[in-house]
């Protein structure tokens, strides 16, 4: 006896791929659709054979249904969430350099930038950071200038860098149809901005609380510029992922 | 019109879910019924377009319950409104700037 419907989702199911899960939700939403189909078929006058076929001829080609749900949205769904990612987290490192400069500019050299107690340097390092600072008046003051200026530069760069990143991201965004912004928002994107951004506060913070209690806060500011910045990021996608999460159950009340 | 039918389809379909949220076949059923039958797709279509959505993030879906019957709806989620706005912005100017070019060679 002939049965479309069971046939077709038979031809479907062998072509689906993915998990388990996404090819039984597939399934069951194709069925739902050809019996939905068949039922106004049917109400429009055709034989209930007849409506099923039709059906199944509206739903289109197995091959191609299959070939359409089994494309890798490896962009969508990996690439640019973890490009948003990478360039929140380089304009990050740029912005704990903008906090760093300020600690700078009032003053704060030391509490910035400067080795542990104790630290020594090589005598050809010495040469080589007197050479490129000449208004230094020892090595140890040739040691903090040169971690001054490549520790801000480094941290500019990166700043920089991550603009670049992020507008190549929201223009990659644009041509796959969605945004910088939906990529950046999504659940998993909060959930892995949360951790990650969370982890290097903790870490950074505690470097820095270190620092004060070893070292009298000489070099503590560095790691509390970076702390202090990714305690806000952290903040930021704890927010989004609580916005994001509180979507899912309102839906189902819908 | 197939080809072009497709190349607007997340628009269209946004569209469809903003006014609420449906199931798939509600979905194909509204947007025959709204364009008088010109956009007769392959109804099997709106499913993958319906599953990239929902991983861009601009919609979300549960298994609700309707007349003993578990379906699959989907709802715009807040950053699929903001997209909605976007894209019909962004489809505005494109066919205002269509219109012009052609309005000037009639």
């Amino acid at each position: 006896m002939s049965a479309p419907i069971e046939d077709y989702l038979d031809r479907l199911q062998v072509r689906l791929r993915g998990t388990p899960r996404q090819i039984r939700r597939t399934l069951r939403e194709a069925e739902d659709h050809l019996h939905d189909a068949t039922a106004d078929g049917v109400a429009r006058g055709l034989d209930p054979a007849e409506a099923e076929r039709a059906a199944v001829a509206g739903f289109g080609d197995a091959d191609d249904i299959a070939r359409e749900c089994n494309t890798p949205h490896l962009v969508r769904g990996l690439l640019g969430p973890a490009a948003a990612l990478l360039g929140i987290g380089l304009v990050a490192i740029g912005l704990s350099g903008v906090v760093a400069a300020i600690i700078v500019a009032a003053g704060g050299r030391t509490f910035a930038f400067a080795d542990h107690v104790g630290a020594t340097y090589p005598v050809g390092d010495c040469a080589h950071w007197l050479a490129q600072q000449p208004t230094a008046a020892n090595c140890a003051q040739a040691a903090l200038a040169e971690s001054v200026s490549d520790g801000l530069l480094q941290r500019f760069t990166a700043g920089v860098l991550g603009l670049i990143v992020l507008a190549a991201t929201a223009y990659l965004a644009r041509r796959q149809g969605t945004s910088l912004r939906s990529w950046a928002t999504r659940p998993v994107t909060a959930l892995v901005g949360v951790t990650a951004f969370g982890a290097a506060a903790l870490i950074l913070l505690a470097l820095g609380g270190n620092a004060v209690q070893l070292d009298g806060g000489r070099g503590a500011g560095q790691w509390f510029s970076a702390g202090g910045v990714a305690a806000l990021a952290a903040a930021a996608f704890a927010a989004i992922a609580v916005r994001r999460l509180r979507e899912l159950p309102a839906l189902a009340t819908q | 019109m197939k080809e072009r039918l497709k190349g607007n389809l997340d628009l269209l379909i946004l569209d469809v879910l903003a006014a609420r949220p449906a199931h798939g076949y509600d979905v194909i059923v509204s947007l025959r019924t709204r364009s008088d039958g010109a956009f007769d797709l392959p109804e099997g279509t709106v499913y993958p377009a319906l599953y990239r959505l929902e991983a861009s993030g601009l919609l979300a879906s549960n298994w609700t319950s309707e007349s003993g019957r578990r379906r699959r709806v989907y709802a715009l989620t807040a950053t699929g409104r903001a997209a909605l706005v976007e894209q019909r912005r962004q489809w505005h100017e494109f066919t205002t700037a269509v219109g012009a070019v052609l309005g000037a060679s009639a």
